[in-house]
């Protein structure tokens, strides 16, 4: 036995398969596809279900609070609700709008790119709801419903800045005219509608909300906005209808700041309230200049010098203070404006006339006009530009100032005026159109 | 039946007639140095193609035994530096064999020398058609270096070794060949003993500039050499971790024979070599200008630096028998830095023991531990600004920093922190336990067949501490700063290779088969806040923590390769290899990379034609052709491949969102092709060497952040888009020119070019943030690393514009009128301010566009070493060239602004020699700073004294005494401290950029070695 282990050949064979065996023990411990455990991977944020709720927060946060800055204050600045406050390049730029806003500005590239993030991100909850199997339908007719909502609210908020709109993310994204964004945008939400009445969410799916935000509520008034948008005028007045008289907010919290206050009143703000809410002129006892603003002579803006007065109201509650996910009166415009495109002229002036005379203490965010009844003429030109008014005034930075200047008919980009828009369309960033081949000619202004 | 059996194994394993007969002999003779016939304790002796041999001892004898069938046989009998000695031995009845004396010949052409780097197999380095670099331990050691990487320098064409910091463990970097990577480290892949080392530089604590190299574990004592594979051509056997080249180091092993013991002393004084000219002017502004106040000027430098003392021990112990060998070493270093506070020491101990365990199977098991570390002094102002430097620079130097004799309360306003309070206050440390270790199993399952195991280990653990008490002048942190950050890492491979040897008539053929398996695993856990109470140190005091931090990382890299050489007559060898290898670091559809190289080597002298007149000229001739690919993964993280969700908190609920940076799911390694054809001569009757070699590397595949199209939801992504190249000259010179029995004299001189440019960046320039968001640069059809920032204004025609005031505003004018600079000052008004010949005032313009200011890389890097032998006396010299890179210096851009006016520069223009403003406007124009980094650098001097025998202590066997110098002169234009230090540490893409980096002293040490 000894002298067979130690004869020669058996010498070599041990020796060979003592290697053999360290050679596959060592391979053994090949792991070629190690788990990253510094941070979640696709299949972990979109293949199971603790990373589907987790992604939900994400999602939230990522419209909510990244998104939303650039929604508001980016076309904001070109529709002349607000004034730029800072000497940085691309903040001038923005400000003087027609040539002189590159396709390289970074404030259009993060309205840009922000909502294609959150585009994306929408599309990946989506798929992971409809294919994770421990997913329980009351948790995903939520998540799908969510997903949707956002979704939708990004292509709208897309389609209100720019000609086109890619409606699905993805590599080498397809564009489409904006008019057939808004009609994608709002089937969306009809097909969020459908299924969060079909089969409502469960507990699971609710606790990823937080308190005061309404989905349905939401997805009915964001299909109004957009069913309206797509010229689906029933169908906007039917969406706002079914919201009745529900409210739904944003909420903030000192780690997930308002945006809108973080920008008016953190560090060195970058805006400022232009006077009179931007507007050229506003109806005499308008309360809703004293509720969006603070009236303060002899305020102007750097470098442009443009009058301006401090923010108020909710923009400028806190950091942890929650924004309106839409404004009551603005489902009453939109039924006003509906109304007017479908011939009901008188109807529309009911509605008109509800947020005219709706005053603070009767609107659940204390907004109110305090106006009295519309006096003027009943005509479909004179009710579009009333409505423009009270929906400047009423929807005072919810991002809808530009799209409503062109939709309702106000004059577009003149040289040297600050009252009038500054751009009708933003260019598509130069970083999509290098890497895109899809990417449609920039408007011309 | 039993003997065709065993016959047909025989023949399966093509063993030789080995098996017949055999006889137990016992071999012996001496081997000594052909010129001074001193014993060559070390040299090798080996019976040919059978395994038997051994080492001579110190007295040159060689002793062993070993079982052969009776024949001739050839005895082989080399040492490093020596030509190989080959001489027939026959094997007859007779069990006790001499072989007598066998005389060495120095070898100046080096070309016997056997290497294993990028072969795998041990070959004579004639036979290979790459160069290979080596150093022995000799040239390595001959100025106490503090860690390998600094021995390196100037020993090697084509390796460039920067110290990037002269801090007691300052940080070393080593480009082979120029840089092969953009995002990743471009230093080469480090093997001890065959064990992947790793030396990365992990800056736990924010240090405001660069840090320690892992390499600093590794006691340079105990290294016997080291060997160099500089590009693809060579290294295709080391696959995806190859594009930086290759480092091997080979530590010391036990010797058959009597323990030899080596104890060895040194005491060295390190002090700056430099002092920057401080503003001594009396008043805080120029005449003229509001605030001008009388003020009294200081020199912090004085704070700053001291003479610097360091120590190394070190004893070593090996010997053996013809079937155990062992080697110990132990040493300590204890190395103070010039900057009061700082000091590095390192208790290093190593172990190796070889076993045969039969015949054919041997064992040698290595291990080796250091724990290394000190306290550091925070330096630089890359990152944070707390530093000692920082603060000196920032000035301005009109405080007095000393406390207050009272309080103790250190002098405040200054613009940064009090440097007095940083070196005697701040509580800086890091330390270091490593343990490197190996086990080598070879079994010789015949003359021609061989394998050969290695398992090698490479973990360390390293902690630093950073504490700066509350109520100090460290800017931001008025209420104190603690951190603690721990790092642990882990590298294991398994190495496998099968070697089979045979002849095919006049053909010799050797072939190599082999895997590999490398597996990474590391960790760092790092906490800190801030609001300390009195007297506590630790992160648990802290009021304000922040979030603690913690990450890990784990890599696979498994390959298979297999290399087949041919030597036709003795003179012409092919080399054909190819290594396939996979990582986890890859995409899975680009998991599998394969690297093929072929290479020819061709001893045109050996040609009958060559004899006669050509032999006259140059004895020895060789050429050498090789090609070859390796690919490069220091760029890629382990986990780039995967899309990464970055936590965030709506609602107070947890939740993540996408990275704005898409993972690569098809991340592949970067790809280095490479050529390189050369010659090595012999000439001068073998007195001379000489080696040329041209080079011509593109690196594909480079890793690039592109931006993506914002409609995908990410706004970037790592792609391999990007071309590197690097082509390059390099030309070693050995010769000895007196070589008599009592005197010699050695010299060798190196010299490299190296060319690199960048291709394929996305918009032409890509700027690096870790350069104060972007004064390196990446620039199309530029050298990597170029300095990029605002230019000076032109004309058309390149001049520089200067701008006149008049009444109409500022005019642009021309700097030179009529060859003469405008701004020397002709004229002066009576207010003193310079004018042109129309009355205005003359600026410098301000700053032009943005350009590339300067390129850090040099034209040509090379050295030169003399070493003189008198009798007992050695004298050796060391001269480092690096010309041609520039240097940014930040440093003296700063301290001329009129804000902080530190240094010289703006005592020039308090004084009038320089208008009112000057500074100010240049402060902007960046290319202005940029300055000629070129040195000749006298980098090694030692004089060494061999105490004759009879002079000798009882026991004692040898003894020598040395007086060394390192860094000792620099000859430079260069107006700061040390164009050679780099704020930028050991980064890739931040190099030549001076910004108070701690500078390289001056250092003076004795040294005595005693062999017992």
């Amino acid at each position: 036995m000894f002298r067979r282990l130690f004869s020669p050949r058996a010498a070599r064979r041990s020796v060979l398969a003592g290697l053999a065996l360290a050679v596959t023990l060592a391979l053994g411990g090949c792991d070629f596809d190690p788990v990253n455990p510094n941070a979640a991977d696709d299949a972990d944020a979109l293949g199971t279900r603790d990373g589907l709720l987790a992604s939900a927060v994400g999602l939230q946060r990522l419209y909510n609070v990244d998104a939303y800055a650039p929604l508001v204050l980016v076309p904001a600045v070109t529709a002349r609700e607000i004034a730029i406050n800072r000497t940085l390049i691309n903040l001038e730029e923005l400000e003087q709008g027609m040539g002189n806003l590159p396709n390289t500005n970074n404030s259009v590239g993060a309205l840009h790119s922000s909502l294609y993030r959150v585009m994306a991100l929408a599309q990946g909850v989506r798929q992971g709801a409809e294919t994770v199997p421990t997913v329980e339908p009351a948790l995903r007719s939520g998540l799908v419903a969510l997903a949707s909502f956002y979704r939708a609210a990004a292509i709208g908020g897309l389609a209100q800045n720019f000609t086109h709109v890619a409606v699905q993310a993805g590599p080498g994204a397809a564009f489409v005219p904006r008019e057939q964004a808004f009609a994608q945008a709002a089937a969306l939400l009809a097909e969020a509608e459908q299924v969060l009445t079909a089969t409502p969410p469960n507990a699971a799916f609710n606790a990823t909300l937080p308190q005061g935000f309404n989905l349905l509520a939401s997805v009915r008034a964001y299909r109004a906005r957009y069913e309206l948008f797509a010229g689906n005028f029933q169908a906007a007045i039917d969406a706002a209808d079914r919201v009745g008289t529900a409210t739904s907010r944003f909420a903030y919290t000192d780690l997930a700041p308002n945006p809108i206050f973080n920008a008016f009143f953190v560090g060195t703000p970058s805006y400022a309230a232009r006077e009179n809410l931007g507007l050229p002129s506003v109806e005499p006892g308008d309360a809703r200049v004293a509720i969006y603003t603070t009236p303060t002579p002899g305020g102007t803006s750097t470098p442009n010098g443009f009058p301006t007065d401090p923010l108020a109201g909710f923009f400028a509650a806190g950091r942890p203070v929650a924004l309106p996910t839409f404004l009551p009166g603005e489902l009453a415009l939109i039924r006003a404006e509906a109304l007017v495109r479908l011939g009901r002229l008188p109807e529309a002036v009911v509605q008109l006339n509800a947020v005219r005379t709706k005053t603070a203490a009767q609107d659940p965010f204390g907004v109110g006009a305090g106006l009295p009844p519309y006096a003027g003429a009943v005509t479909e030109a004179a009710l579009l530009g009333e409505i423009y008014y009270q929906r400047a005034a009423e929807l005072y930075l919810q991002g809808l100032r530009l799209n409503d200047q062109r939709r309702l008919g106000q004059p577009g980009p003149a040289a040297g005026n600050p009252f009038v828009r500054n751009r009708n369309f933003y260019p598509f960033p130069l970083q999509e159109r290098i890497n895109n081949p899809n990417t449609p000619a920039d408007p011309p202004v | 039946m039993r003997s065709l059996r065993h016959a047909a194994l025989l023949l399966v394993l093509c063993a030789s007639a080995s098996a017949a007969a055999q006889t137990s002999y016992t071999l012996s003779g001496r081997v000594l140095d052909a010129r001074q016939g001193a014993p060559l304790p070390g040299a090798t002796v080996l019976v040919e193609g059978t395994g038997a041999g051994a080492a001579a001892d110190l007295d040159g004898q060689v002793r062993f035994s070993a079982t052969l069938a009776p024949g001739t046989y050839t005895l082989r009998v080399s040492f490093t530096g020596y030509r190989t000695e080959r001489r027939p031995l026959v094997l007859g009845a007779a069990a006790v064999v001499s072989f007598g004396e066998v005389r060495l010949a120095e070898d100046v052409l080096r070309s016997d020398e056997v290497v294993v780097t990028g072969t795998g197999v041990p070959t004579e380095r004639r036979q290979l058609g790459n160069t290979i670099g080596t150093v022995d331990a000799r040239d390595l050691q001959a100025a106490a270096p503090r860690s390998v990487d600094q021995a390196l320098a100037g020993k090697l064409p084509g390796v460039v070794v920067q110290q990037n910091s002269g801090a007691a463990a300052g940080g070393v970097s080593i480009r082979l060949r120029g840089t092969g990577t953009v995002l990743g480290s471009a230093d080469p892949l480090y093997i001890v003993d065959g064990v992947i080392v790793d030396n990365s530089s992990p800056n736990l604590i924010d240090l405001g500039g660069g840090g320690q190299n892992r390499l600093v574990d590794l006691n340079p004592e105990d290294i016997e050499r080291v060997e160099v594979v500089k590009g693809a051509a060579a290294a295709a056997l080391y696959g995806s971790r190859a594009n930086n080249g290759v480092v091997q180091i080979f530590t010391r092993r036990g010797q058959t024979g009597a323990p030899r013991v080596t104890l060895q002393s040194s005491v060295s004084q390190s002090a700056l070599r430099k002092r920057l000219a401080v503003n001594r002017a009396p008043f805080s502004r120029p005449v003229g200008v509001a605030g001008r106040t009388e003020v009294q000027r200081f020199d912090y430098q004085d704070d700053i630096f001291r003479g610097a003392l360091g120590t190394q021990q070190y004893l070593s112990v090996s010997g053996g028998t013809a079937e155990t060998t062992y080697f110990v070493s132990g040493g300590y270093l204890l190395n103070q830095g010039i900057v009061r506070g700082n000091a590095f020491e390192r208790v290093s101990a190593r172990a190796r023991v070889g076993q045969a365990l039969s015949r054919a199977l041997r064992l040698s098991v290595g291990g080796a531990y250091a724990s290394s570390g000190g306290s550091e002094i925070p330096n630089g102002g890359l990152a944070a600004n707390y530093g000692a430097l920082t603060g000196f620079i920032f000035g301005p130097n009109t405080v007095d920093i000393r406390p207050d004799p009272v309080t103790g309360v250190y002098g405040r306003g200054l613009v940064l922190a009090n440097p007095l309070e940083v070196v005697e206050v701040y509580d800086f440390r890091q330390r270091t336990n490593r343990f490197t270790g190996d086990v080598q199993a070879s079994y010789v399952a015949s003359p021609a067949l061989r394998f050969d195991y290695t398992l090698g280990l490479d973990t360390y653990e390293q902690a630093a501490t950073a504490f700066i008490p509350r109520g100090t002048t460290a800017p931001g942190f008025p209420a104190g700063f603690a951190r603690r950050a721990e790092l642990t890492s882990t590298l294991v491979n398994h190495d496998l290779r099968a070697r089979y040897q045979t002849r095919l008539g006049a053909v010799a053929s050797t072939t190599l088969i082999g895997g590999t398996v490398e597996q990474d695993r590391s960790a760092s856990v790092a906490a800190q806040g801030t609001d300390i109470p009195v007297g506590v140190r630790t992160i648990a005091g802290v009021a304000v923590p922040a979030a603690p931090g913690e990450t890990r990382a784990q890599r696979v890299v498994a390959g298979l390769f297999a290399q087949q050489t041919f030597g036709v007559a003795g003179r012409l060898f092919l080399t054909a290899a190819g290594r396939v290898d996979a990582s986890s670091a890859f995409g899975a559809a680009n998991r599998w990379n394969a690297y093929p190289k072929v290479s020819a080597s061709y001893a045109v002298s050996d040609e009958a034609f060559w004899r006669g007149a050509l032999a006259g000229i140059l004895p020895t001739a060789r050429l050498r052709a090789s090609y070859g690919e390796t690919g490069g993964l220091t760029a890629i993280g382990p986990f780039d491949r995967f899309n990464r969700y970055v936590p965030v908190t709506y609602n107070n609920l947890p939740g993540f969102y996408p990275a704005t940076q898409q993972g690569q799911p098809d991340i592949r390694p970067e790809r280095q092709r490479e050529i390189e054809v050369g010659a090595d001569l012999g000439l001068a009757g073998g007195r001379a060497g000489l080696e040329v070699t041209y080079y011509s590397q593109r690196t594909t595949d480079l890793l690039l952040n592109r931006s993506l199209a914002p409609t995908t939801g990410f706004s970037n992504q790592l792609q391999n888009i990007g071309v590197l190249t690097n082509r390059g000259l390099e030309v070693l010179l050995r010769a000895q020119p007196v070589a008599t029995n009592t005197a010699a004299w050695t010299m060798t001189a190196t010299f490299a070019t190296n060319r690199n440019v960048v291709s394929g960046i996305e918009g032409q320039v890509l700027q690096f943030p870790d350069a104060f968001g972007g004064f390196t640069a990446a620039v199309n059809g530029r050298a990597l690393g170029v300095f990029y920032g605002s230019t000076y204004r032109r004309d058309a025609d390149g001049n520089l514009l200067g701008q006149a005031v008049d009444r109409s505003g500022p005019v642009p004018v021309p700097l030179v009128q009529n060859g003469q600079p405008v701004l020397v000052p002709a004229t002066r008004t009576p207010g003193g301010f310079l004018v042109d010949a129309s009355g205005n005032q003359v600026y410098f313009a301000p700053a032009g566009p943005a350009g590339v200011i300067g390129d850090p890389n040099p034209d040509w890097t090379g050295s030169f070493i003399n070493e003189l032998e008198f009798g007992r006396v050695a004298f050796r010299v060391q001269l480092d060239a690096s010309v041609g890179g520039d240097v940014f210096n930040f440093t003296r851009r700063l301290a001329a602004n009129p804000n902080f006016g530190t240094l010289a520069d703006y005592q020039r223009e308090i004084e009038g020699e320089v208008l009112p403003g000057h500074f100010q406007r240049l402060f902007g124009t960046f290319e202005h700073w940029i300055e000629d980094g070129s040195f000749v650098k006298l980098r090694e001097l030692t004089l060494t004294y061999r105490v004759p025998g009879a002079a000798l202590p009882p026991g004692v066997q040898g003894l020598r005494v040395s007086a060394y110098g390192r860094n000792l002169l620099s000859f430079d234009n260069y107006s700061g401290y040390d164009p050679e230090v780099n704020v930028g540490g050991q980064r890739t893409t931040v190099r030549g950029f001076d910004f108070v980096e701690t500078p390289i002293p001056r250092t003076f040490g004795l040294s005595v070695s005693a062999s017992l």
